[in-house]
């Protein structure tokens, strides 16, 4: 859970769909292209006050992980050596979540303006239909095949490498 | 695995039917007490040390002292004297047998006073009989065009007496090499002189008629048109399972590997005509000096060939023993790839007088072929069942449900797919089809690195291999080939360049975005003889120059360019009876404004094509004098610098400099920091991977199982990809896949 370690810097609230409050400190925050928006704006018109932003569209489970993502990155900032163990910890943090999860995420990530998760993302499904047929493909997304054999016929003629 | 048991010296090692035939060395100092020295090894592309499951067997066989083995046919050797070279016996292996020829009349000479000819082929066309009565059997001697026959007899005081006839066929006269037999008919490979013209390589049939040997016919030999020019070409027949068959081989480097092409054809018996073949239907040839043989081959999967009942020779392969060699070369007919192996490391001496392949017992193939299908259909029927369960198990795995993801997610996700996904993720629906561009965005990441593309035929599929994808999976992709087979020259940012083996067309084409054109051919331009190609930039550039390497004249450097839109070919030819520069064969590289180029002693040469017509050229020395007996050579450029990969003969050693432009001077570099370098004779590219344990590393084009070979700048040993661990002492035992290129449209 996002936590409120280092007090100096300024924090906003976020809420999620579900109602639930986080407390962010705002060097995690700005991760978040969206969330980085609303406090600049806030900071233009002189605000002192505990910002409140609501997440129309994530629940806290998501919003949890995603929160969790900044705060790492946030950590790895200003930090250039560690990146090969950065991405180790992002490999790490998308393996543990079921495809729905990651679907979820991946949804978060767009709606927050994350770009970094967002890409990973993207990154983790393409990675997942490795090696994969494009019968196992409709498989893996749920698809149904709407082709007709003819068209299919030219995709595939298509889809062919063309040495002459 | 030695045996050095002395009672046991002196007996052949066993072999029992369907075994594959020994590969036997012959060395030692002795001129009369051989040692024979008997092999067989297992081509498996699982064990790392090619060494470790070969059997080998020592052996001083008391009845091949003072001989030579000069054939085997239907169990019988054919031994001629060391010292007396007019005798000649026969040794039944499995009888212990033996029968003393009276000598020769003569040895032939090529004219008074001048050299001996050397026995250039035997044939015993049947066993040997007890009697006279059946009159089948004749062994016949071929030194080139004069033949010696005679009937051998066991029978004791049995008159065996020496023909000697000149093989002349229509005013030719034909000089015959190896010879293979079949139905009483001998076939063999021979160069036809004729009186008044050239002399042409021919194959020629024979047959004994009323006591004479008569030449049946005589056809044109399917050969191989070949581009290089200084190569070695090597001529086989042999015959298996009832059929008879031809075998060219061409090896373009006296110890080199590469043999550019090889080919087999089938006599099609009812026609008489040679059909070419490009799978030996599970058997494995065996080619070498004193003549060729075969066995059923074991399946290429390696965990097949591991076992105890396997052959340890693969299936569909040709077996090269070269004479007096101790490397032994694997053709795949099936892969179209060459790798060469060490048979035996250990010879107690380095000389081997001689070497061949010797089938003590026949090859059962009629037995064998049942088995065989049998062997096959059990396969499939697995293969099937394995199928179905596959299947269920697809069905069980969760989906993703990618569906419910906004539209411009699909498009996002596929920015991240690599090529080998990227057309079946778009083949997949018809949504994904219309989100998703037909051709690749260039900020796409589909290539990390350059991939290995490898054509295992000549109908259009071919083998994709990415080095960063580190396990043993490949793509498969079913490429639009032109009509007719060709081969890629040249390969640089998604641009290749092919050259159509029968049209003769040259052409740039990229294959993803399918934009091509043909260059202009004119007489200058002999296409089968080029040796090397280069863009300086992108080749639809109106900057473009493309400039093309010929094969040196001797003492001639010839180069042809041309400048983009321009319909003719410009030529440079450059004096070099000083330099004797020989360009190599790998793809010159453009750099700062000059192609540079490797000759085959490592030497650097630098062409400018300057305004008004005028060229300059230059060659710079090579980095060190220890660099020769080069395996491979290789110019790319990395992070702005002109670089030079030289790999020893079998890759021995591997060194890398750094051409200094403006000192004109060679650098040695030990480390490509974050870079690494993927090097073939067509395409060279470097490239700073995202994967950090790709770098510092040099990807040859070479693999083994289906994982590619590299060389470490930091352990300064080869590996294989995802095996890092091991390490190869050198090369041999890698395979060369031998119509492969590199292949990368560099985003950067």
């Amino acid at each position: 859970m996002a936590s409120s370690s280092s007090s100096s810097l300024s924090r906003v609230v976020v809420k999620s769909s579900d109602n639930n409050l986080f407390v962010v400190n705002k060097k995690v925050a700005s991760q978040s292209q969206l969330l980085k928006q609303c406090i600049d704006n806030m900071e233009e018109k002189g605000t002192n006050d505990v910002i409140l932003i609501p997440l129309s569209n994530v629940t806290s489970n998501i919003l949890t992980l995603v929160l969790e993502y900044c705060e790492k990155h946030a950590d790895f900032a200003d930090d250039d050596n560690n990146n090969q163990e950065l991405k180790q910890w992002d490999h790490e943090f998308l393996k543990k979540f079921d495809y729905a999860t990651l679907n979820s995420l991946t949804m978060a990530a767009d709606y927050m303006v994350t770009k970094s998760l967002l890409n990973l993302c993207c990154q983790f499904i393409a990675d997942s239909i490795k090696d994969l047929t494009v019968q196992q493909i409709r498989q893996i997304f749920d698809i149904k095949n709407d082709f007709t054999p003819q068209e299919e016929a030219d995709i595939k003629n298509e889809n062919a490498w063309a040495f002459r | 695995m030695e045996n050095n048991d002395d009672s046991d010296r002196c007996r052949l090692p066993s072999q029992s039917i369907g075994d594959p035939p020994w590969l036997v060395y012959t060395h030692g100092k002795s001129k009369k007490k051989k040692i024979q020295t008997f092999c067989k090894f297992t081509d498996s592309n699982n064990n790392n040390n090619n060494n470790n499951n070969n059997i080998v067997y020592i052996k001083s066989i008391p009845e091949l002292r003072g001989k030579k083995i000069r054939g085997t046919f239907h169990g019988w050797l054919v031994l001629r004297d060391v010292n007396n070279r007019k005798m000649f016996s026969l040794w039944n292996i499995a009888r212990s047998q033996s029968l003393d020829l009276p000598p020769l009349p003569y040895l032939p000479t090529f004219g008074i006073n001048e050299g001996e000819i050397p026995l250039s082929g035997v044939v015993l066309t049947a066993p040997i009989p007890n009697t006279s009565t059946t009159a089948d059997c004749v062994l016949l001697l071929f030194f080139n065009f004069q033949v010696f026959w005679c009937r051998p007899r066991l029978r004791r005081n049995a008159r065996i007496n020496w023909v000697a006839q000149k093989l002349v066929f229509d005013g030719k006269i034909l000089c015959v090499a190896q010879a293979a037999i079949l139905k009483g008919v001998i076939y063999s490979w021979a160069k036809v002189v004729a009186t008044d013209g050239p002399i042409r390589l021919q194959v020629v049939s024979m047959r004994m008629v009323d006591g004479e040997l008569k030449v049946l016919s005589l056809q044109h030999a399917p050969i191989i048109s070949c581009k290089h020019t200084c190569i070695r070409t090597y001529f086989y027949v042999l015959e298996s399972c009832g059929l008879l068959y031809l075998v060219n081989l061409y090896l373009p480097h006296e110890d080199g590997n590469i043999i550019s092409v090889s080919k087999v054809w089938e006599l099609d018996p009812p026609t008489e005509n040679w059909v070419e073949v490009k799978c030996l239907n599970g058997r494995a040839f065996f080619l070498g000096p004193c003549g060729s043989t075969w066995c059923w081959g074991s399946d290429n999967d390696s965990t097949v060939s591991s076992s105890s009942s396997s052959v340890g020779y693969r299936k569909d392969c040709l077996y090269l023993a070269l004479d007096k060699k101790r490397i032994l070369y694997s053709y795949s007919l099936a892969e179209r790839s060459m790798t060469p192996f060490q048979t035996y490391q250990n010879l107690q001496t380095s000389v081997v007088s001689e070497n061949y392949w010797l089938n003590v017992k026949p090859q059962h193939y009629r037995l064998a072929a049942i088995q065989d299908r049998k062997e096959h259909n059990r396969k499939t029927q697995i293969h099937i069942i394995e199928e179905k369960v596959a299947d269920e198990g697809t069905e069980a795995t969760e989906s993703l449900l990618i569906s419910i993801l906004p539209t411009d997610m699909i498009s996002l996700i596929s920015e991240h797919l690599h090529l080998f996904e990227y057309r079946n993720f778009r083949a997949s629906c018809k949504m994904f089809r219309s989100l998703v561009s037909p051709l690749p965005k260039r900020t796409n990441k589909l290539l990390p690195v350059p991939i290995l593309i490898f054509f295992t035929t000549d109908d259009g599929q071919c083998r994709m291999i990415d080095p960063s994808r580190d396990d043993d999976s490949y793509y498969c992709n079913h490429l639009q080939l032109p009509e007719y087979p060709f081969t890629v020259h040249f390969c640089k940012d998604g641009w290749i360049v092919i050259h159509d083996r029968q049209l003769v067309s040259l052409k740039y084409l990229n294959p993803l975005t399918r934009v091509k054109q043909d260059f202009p051919l004119d007489e200058d331009l002999k296409i089968s003889d080029l040796k090397s190609f280069g863009f300086s930039t992108n080749p639809t550039s109106p900057d473009c120059v493309t400039v093309v390497f010929d094969h040196d004249d001797f003492g001639l450097v010839l180069i042809h360019y041309i400048q983009y839109g321009d319909q003719k070919w410009k030529d440079c030819r450059l004096e070099n009876q000083v330099d004797f520069f020989f360009a190599g064969y790998s793809c010159p590289l453009y750099f700062a404004g000059a192609f540079y180029v490797l000759g085959v002693d490592g030497r650097l040469g630098e062409f400018k094509v300057l305004g008004d017509g005028q060229q300059s050229w230059r060659i710079y020395k090579k980095p060190t004098t220890r660099i020769k007996y080069l395996h491979s050579y290789h110019l790319v450029e990395c992070h702005g610098d002109l670089l030079a990969v030289f790999i020893g003969h079998m890759g021995t050693w591997v060194e890398v400099y750094k051409f200094n432009l403006s000192k004109r001077k060679w650098i040695q570099v030990k480390s490509l920091g974050n870079y690494c370098l993927f090097v073939s004779n067509s395409s060279s590219f470097s490239a700073e991977p995202t994967e950090a344990w790709m770098r510092n590393r040099i990807y040859v084009p070479r693999i083994k199982g289906n994982r590619i070979v590299f060389y470490s700048l930091d352990t300064c040993k080869f590996h294989v990809s995802g095996i890092e661990d091991d390490s190869l002492v050198n090369l041999f035992g890698t395979t060369e896949p031998l119509h492969c290129f590199w292949f990368w449209e560099n985003c950067a």
